[in-house]
């Protein structure tokens, strides 16, 4: 190979990475700095990885429970007396007014503290805000799968009781039907600012797909 | 609306919550709109919230609350820290001079840590605030699910 020629696919493999990082961006990425939408992330798309958790009845739950409805998760646990039961009750407000105009949502509850929250106990919670919660939790290697995917954390604490905290992220990561990471609300949120907030990345990303 | 009497905020607090107020004392603090959260079945921890208005030239501090219903109240202080929630213990609270202390969803509160069943809705719970110089001062909480985030979205 000759230096010119090498000097060539050089500056051509530069061009060619330009050309991807520029199509990665893509047109959509522009509407969706244009459409100005709180909390929307999409595109790019930041599908789930597969997981296996359980959910409140003991059923496995995994990636494919995502699948064809649109998802609000948060995350938290049940020793949790002051943002989790807030947060559950402005979303079981939320979830009522975005059910009167579809029925495809789900809201989702992970417990990020396996330790305490058998199912039975996750049951009993959730559906103490709505009866049609989902409540997941399984082991922190699963756990980590999803909260890594979606930009989640959380990080136990011992307290001076011999107990422990659990610091985890308190916004509201939305999944599209596709089971791919859509949007984020982050607090202070309120139920007509999360269903409004959800209407209109959903409205978004329909009209983008 | 503005209000200057400090009686009148409390009372309309009491109108609004249907909360019993304690009285304001020689020492100025009034307790209002005391109320505890119920929850699911099985729940381990309850919130508490409440307002403390301090109506003395000097500022006070609640160093602990105390109920027949737990041998176990702590006072917390929810925090947003980059987006991750965490739950701080306070060892008090203080209530600045002609000012108040206001306990609320999202804020700081009190963690009661139950032992058996949660509180029921419409009970009340007879909590008794401990302040600096040895002032005791009760209050009936009453007992109400859990309230949505307030305020506006950004």
């Amino acid at each position: 190979m000759t230096p010119k020629l090498r000097v060539a696919i050089l500056a051509g493999a530069v061009l060619l990475g330009a050309a991807a990082g520029w199509l990665s961006l893509g047109p959509a990425d522009g509407a969706r700095e244009a459409a100005g939408i709180p909390g929307l992330l999409w595109p790019p798309a930041r599908e789930l990885p597969q997981f296996s958790l359980t959910d409140q009845a003991g059923r496995p739950f995994t990636r494919d429970g995502f699948g064809g409805r649109w998802s609000l998760v948060f995350f938290g646990f049940t020793h949790c007396p002051d943002v989790c039961p807030t947060t559950l009750t402005t979303l079981a407000q939320a979830a009522a007014t975005l059910r009167a105009e579809a029925h495809d949502y789900q809201i989702v509850f992970v417990s990020v503290d396996p330790q305490r929250d058998t199912p039975a106990r996750i049951a009993d919670y959730v559906h103490y805000f709505d009866p049609e919660f989902l409540g997941l939790s399984g082991p922190d290697s699963q756990l980590e799968r999803l909260t890594r995917t979606v930009g989640a954390v959380y990080v136990r604490t011992p307290d001076a009781n011999g107990d422990y905290e659990v610091d985890h992220s308190a916004s509201v990561f939305i999944i599209d039907p596709a089971m791919r990471l859509v949007g984020a609300l982050s607090p202070p949120l309120t139920a007509a600012g999360v269903s409004s907030a959800i209407a209109a990345i959903r409205r978004f990303v329909e009209e983008h797909s | 609306m503005r209000m200057t009497s400090p009686y009148l905020r409390v009372a309309l607090a009491a109108l609004l919550f249907g909360a019993s107020v304690s009285p304001a004392g020689a020492s100025g603090l009034t307790v209002s709109s005391a109320w505890v959260t119920t929850g699911p079945p099985g729940v381990g921890v309850v919130a508490g919230y409440l307002t403390i208005e301090n109506d003395s030239g000097d500022v006070r501090t609640l160093n602990g609350v105390s109920a027949t219903l737990t041998d176990r109240i702590e006072m917390h202080e929810s925090v947003l820290d980059g987006g991750l929630a965490r739950m701080r213990r306070l060892k008090a609270i203080e209530i600045p001079a002609r000012g108040s202390a206001v306990l609320a969803p999202g804020g700081t509160h009190l963690m009661l840590f139950l032992d058996g069943a949660p509180p029921a809705a419409g009970d009340t719970v007879a909590l008794e605030l401990h302040f600096d110089a040895g002032e005791t001062v009760r209050i009936d909480a009453v007992v109400r699910a859990p309230a949505a985030h307030a305020g506006h979205q950004h």
